[in-house]
């Protein structure tokens, strides 16, 4: 059960690496202006996250669909 | 007789150990743990390996945020780094990895909801 949860947490850091990635790319275009975060790039960054995941869920469907 | 000539014949013998090598001080492992009981040997193994997981997971965020600041900060390289190059470099840096933590709560969330909308 610990080791399970401790595969999960490791796996979500290498997820959030691979992630932070494709989000920054996405949401930081221009040049980087201050060392924190503002509100449009938080915005951005959660919506990156869940639309990737919703495609992520879409291509499997999608998949399975082509399957049948 | 023979064991107590022995454990005498031990002693200079890591006196000399740590003089060769005054670095590495053999630790001093505390009597209750001399007889490591499973349990005991497990959570050493499990330290370990989560330090490890933990060097991994910095060796890659270092390796993602020169990739990326590099990207952002040093368009065309020139002879040195200039002090704008690296004023850029180190707010990019401390962006990312605020970005990072971001990325990881929304992800963490997710991946919540989804388990609860399974469930």
């Amino acid at each position: 059960m610990r080791r399970a949860q401790e595969n999960e947490t490791d796996s979500a850091a290498t997820e959030t690496h691979q992630l932070t990635q494709v989000c920054w790319t996405k949401c930081f275009t221009g040049n980087v202006s201050g060392s924190k975060l503002d509100k449009t790039e938080e915005g951005c960054l959660a919506n990156c996250v869940n639309r990737f995941m919703d495609l992520n869920l879409l291509t499997v469907k999608h998949l399975n669909s082509m399957r049948h | 007789m023979q064991d107590l000539f022995a454990s005498l014949e031990e002693i200079p013998k890591r006196q000399r150990v740590r003089n060769v090598a005054p670095t590495f001080q053999p630790p001093i492992i505390p009597q209750h743990l001399v007889i490591m009981d499973s349990a005991s040997v497990k959570q050493a193994v499990m330290q370990q390996v989560s330090s490890e997981a933990n060097m991994a997971n910095v060796r890659l965020l270092i390796e993602k945020l020169q990739e990326n600041c590099f990207q952002k900060c040093v368009p065309k390289p020139g002879g040195s780094l200039s002090s704008s190059e690296q004023s850029c470099a180190t707010s990019c840096m401390e962006k990312y990895m605020a970005a990072w933590n971001k990325v990881n709560s929304s992800y963490i969330d997710r991946l919540r909801q989804e388990q609860g909308v399974q469930m």
